[in-house]
């Protein structure tokens, strides 16, 4: 029987394009840092350079926007989102709206890609949706979407991309699953 | 203390212990060295890492400059599917994993050398030759491989001065129906402007601003149900500003009752090919244009003191096998010529052995092996695997080369589980061995990058990139001096 694995936010207050600069520190040793955003690797090479010639700031931040650091902020609001892992494994998670579920994915240290960083362009966000939850989906399955999912492995009838996919309301409680197939079987 | 200080903190840590990792005297790591720096040598680097905490990574790279195909493959006009590099950067600046370019694995390094190092060493090179057709003629003037083009207009070094006769003729004919052959295809129709403000090579825009080509028929030994591109691709050229794609409406017909039984991407590509095929009476003379053919095999070059001037094409019927598998098609005795200047055979790239040491299927053109461990007449080489192309053969994208790459690095991890892999001989870094080169490493690249950058902005384009190896170890150089 499946595990269950319930992560909780670490606490901090951190938005879409900068969670992945948290991750780092948060999982270091671990796993390494990752990135997703443009914005944060740019920023990454940019403080990297500095840092290389000596002339780094500790005050200079790898984000461009700071407010979210003030802890007087509002907590985002958040739904649950289920990923069932590779090895079968179940993952709760609190997902911020407004990310798309790669993002999720990424913040909680689910084993899912995102090479092309969301442009669709790779489908290595692809995940399987539950059933009943298919239909559920408020975002519009679009012809670009569908001709990269055909290159998925394990395609199924609710196979979407979760880098296309924006958590709402409308989604909470929803359940995914990492697709295990990693061959491609199909005749293409 | 705040989010972004603890941060920058990891980072700098990276940063700084970049050059020692890895480097002699540490206990209890195992120390993998990845031949080929494409995305098989990351993606295999960057599974073994996030997978397993005592595992440093090594990844040589004949280059001076990292990415493989992703660099010098992947079209200047697909932006977005290169920012896999920004994961594999991110990658190259923990301390866990190490670049080491410009240094040939085979030439400067022979493998034996090189596991001597390491506890485990992957082979993940690539497929650095072509296919040829065997055709009479093939040597004629204007007479191109597709990987010889591709690495022309990506700035591959040594493909810069490519003698291409794209001002001698109106008509290319592309020996291949695969996405490479689609890539080449959009480079020599798309208009110009739009290619100026991509990352393709300026010798490149200059000579296609030369360019007469107007059609590229692309041509296939099968039918439509067999065409290898994918669907993304064959709908963005058919969205290509002043080019029609021309399907033959009649090479259609036969499979429009067949369509809903196939499987789903076969089934939607095909759908496409038959929404987007017509008589072509809607062609204008003002019309660049791209010609799907099917059913041919190329026969002959026709050439005139060695130059080409067309192409002689068998007409092939198709046979399904008994179980309604396989399709092949089968030469009917009759032929045709097409006229053309040009010819670009796109079928297939195909690896090398570097060493004789490695078992290698010179006729599947693949490295011997059993999930990613090195097999030699049916025994398994501990501690020497193989990843991406050169491990499954020079098909698929960045996904199925990610998979087999976790495949490879799966197999590394088991195998190191249960004491399989040898351990070195030697504690001492491998850097301080190799003195008479000139490694470059990741910072290294940086700077090249950095450059490249540099230049792209002085003409409206995200970089230019530098083609030439002495340039690029003169610029690490200023920058170290
Ligand atoms: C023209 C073209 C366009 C493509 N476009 C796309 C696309 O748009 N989307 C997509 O998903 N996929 C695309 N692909 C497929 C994708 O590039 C491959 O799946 C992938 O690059 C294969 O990875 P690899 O690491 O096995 O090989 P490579 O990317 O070729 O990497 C091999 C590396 O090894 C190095 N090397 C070779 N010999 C030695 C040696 N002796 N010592 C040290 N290093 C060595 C090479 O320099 C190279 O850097 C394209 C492929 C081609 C050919
Ligand atoms: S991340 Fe590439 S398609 Fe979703």
């Amino acid at each position: 029987m499946a595990t269950m694995k319930c992560l909780t936010r670490a606490g901090l207050l951190v938005s879409r394009g900068r969670l992945l600069s948290t991750l780092c520190c948060r999982n270091i040793g671990k796993t390494y840092p990752k990135t997703t955003s443009h914005i944060f690797s740019q920023n990454l090479f940019k403080n990297l350079q500095k840092f290389n010639s000596r002339q780094f700031q500790p005050s200079l931040s790898l984000s461009t926007d700071t407010s979210s650091q003030k802890p007087t902020k509002k907590k985002p609001r958040t739904v649950k989102v289920t990923f069932v892992d590779r090895d079968g494994d179940e993952i709760t998670v609190d997902a911020k709206i407004g990310d798309t579920l790669l993002e999720v994915a990424k913040e909680y240290d689910v084993d899912l890609e995102g090479a092309c960083e969301g442009t669709l362009s790779c489908s290595t966000c692809h995940l399987i949706v539950d059933k009943n939850w298919y239909e559920k989906i408020p975002d519009f399955l679009t012809e670009e979407e569908q001709d990269m999912l055909d290159l998925a492995f394990g395609l199924t009838d609710t196979s979407r991309l979760g880098c296309q996919i924006v958590v709402s309301d409308a989604i909470d409680g929803i359940r995914l699953k990492v697709p295990t197939e990693t061959r491609d079987i199909r005749n293409l | 203390m705040s989010w972004y200080i603890s941060a920058v903190k990891c980072l700098s840590r990276s940063f700084k212990s970049n050059n020692a990792a890895l480097s002699g005297g540490r206990r209890g790591l195992t120390r993998i060295a990845i031949v080929g720096s494409g995305p098989a040598g990351f993606y295999t680097a960057h599974h073994l890492i996030k997978q397993c905490d005592d595992v440093r990574v090594d990844i040589f790279e004949a280059l001076p400059v990292p990415f493989g195909l992703i660099r010098f493959g992947v079209a200047p006009d697909h932006p977005e599917v290169k920012n896999v590099i920004n994961q594999f950067t991110t990658l190259a600046l923990t301390d866990r994993c190490r670049f080491i370019g410009n240094i040939n694995i085979g030439t400067d390094i022979n493998i034996n050398q090189l596991r001597s190092y390491y506890n485990g060493v992957v082979l993940a090179y690539g497929a650095e030759e072509d296919k040829t057709m065997g055709i009479k003629g093939e040597d004629s003037y204007g007479v191109f491989s597709a990987r010889s083009f591709v690495s022309w207009y990506n700035g591959l070094p040594g493909y810069e001065n490519l003698n291409l006769n794209l001002s001698s003729g109106d008509t290319a004919v592309i020996i291949g129906q695969g996405n490479v052959a689609l890539d080449i295809a959009r480079i020599l129709l798309t208009p110009l402007d739009t290619l100026k403000e991509t990352d393709i090579c300026s010798h490149a825009v200059d000579a296609l601003s030369f360019s007469k080509i107007k059609k590229v028929i692309m041509v296939g030994r099968r039918g439509p149900l067999q065409v290898a591109f994918t669907i993304k691709e064959l709908r963005e050229m058919t969205k290509l500003p002043q080019c029609k794609t021309m399907i033959k409406h009649k090479d259609m017909l036969p499979y429009k009752d067949i369509i809903s039984e196939l499987p789903r991407p076969r089934k939607r590509l095909t759908e496409l090919m038959l929404k987007t095929s017509s008589d072509g009476r809607d062609i204008s003379n003002d019309d660049n244009v791209l010609e799907l053919l099917f059913c041919r095999s190329p026969m002959e070059i026709i050439a005139r003191n060695e130059i080409t001037k067309g192409i002689k094409l068998e007409i092939n019927e198709l046979i399904e096998d008994a179980n309604g598998g396989n399709t092949t098609a089968v030469g009917s005795g009759e032929y045709e010529t097409i006229d053309c200047s040009m010819v670009l055979r796109s079928i297939g790239y195909k690896s090398r052995n570097i060493d004789p040491e490695i078992p290698f299927d010179e006729k599947l053109g693949i490295i011997n092996n059993s999930k990613g461990r090195v097999v030699n007449n049916g025994t398994t080489i501990n501690g020497l695997y193989c990843s991406g192309w050169v491990k499954r053969g020079p098909t698929g994208v960045i996904l199925t080369t990610m998979n087999d790459a976790f495949e490879t690095a799966g197999s590394i991890i088991e195998d190191n589980k249960n004491g399989m892999l040898p351990s070195s001989n030697t504690a001492r870094d491998i850097l301080n061995d190799i003195k008479g080169f000139e490694p470059v490493l990741f910072e290294d690249w940086l700077k090249i990058d950095e450059e490249e950058k540099r230049r792209g902005e002085l003409v409206g384009k995200p970089r230019e990139k530098i083609v030439s190896v002495l340039e690029m170890l003169q610029i690490i150089k200023n920058n170290k001096n």
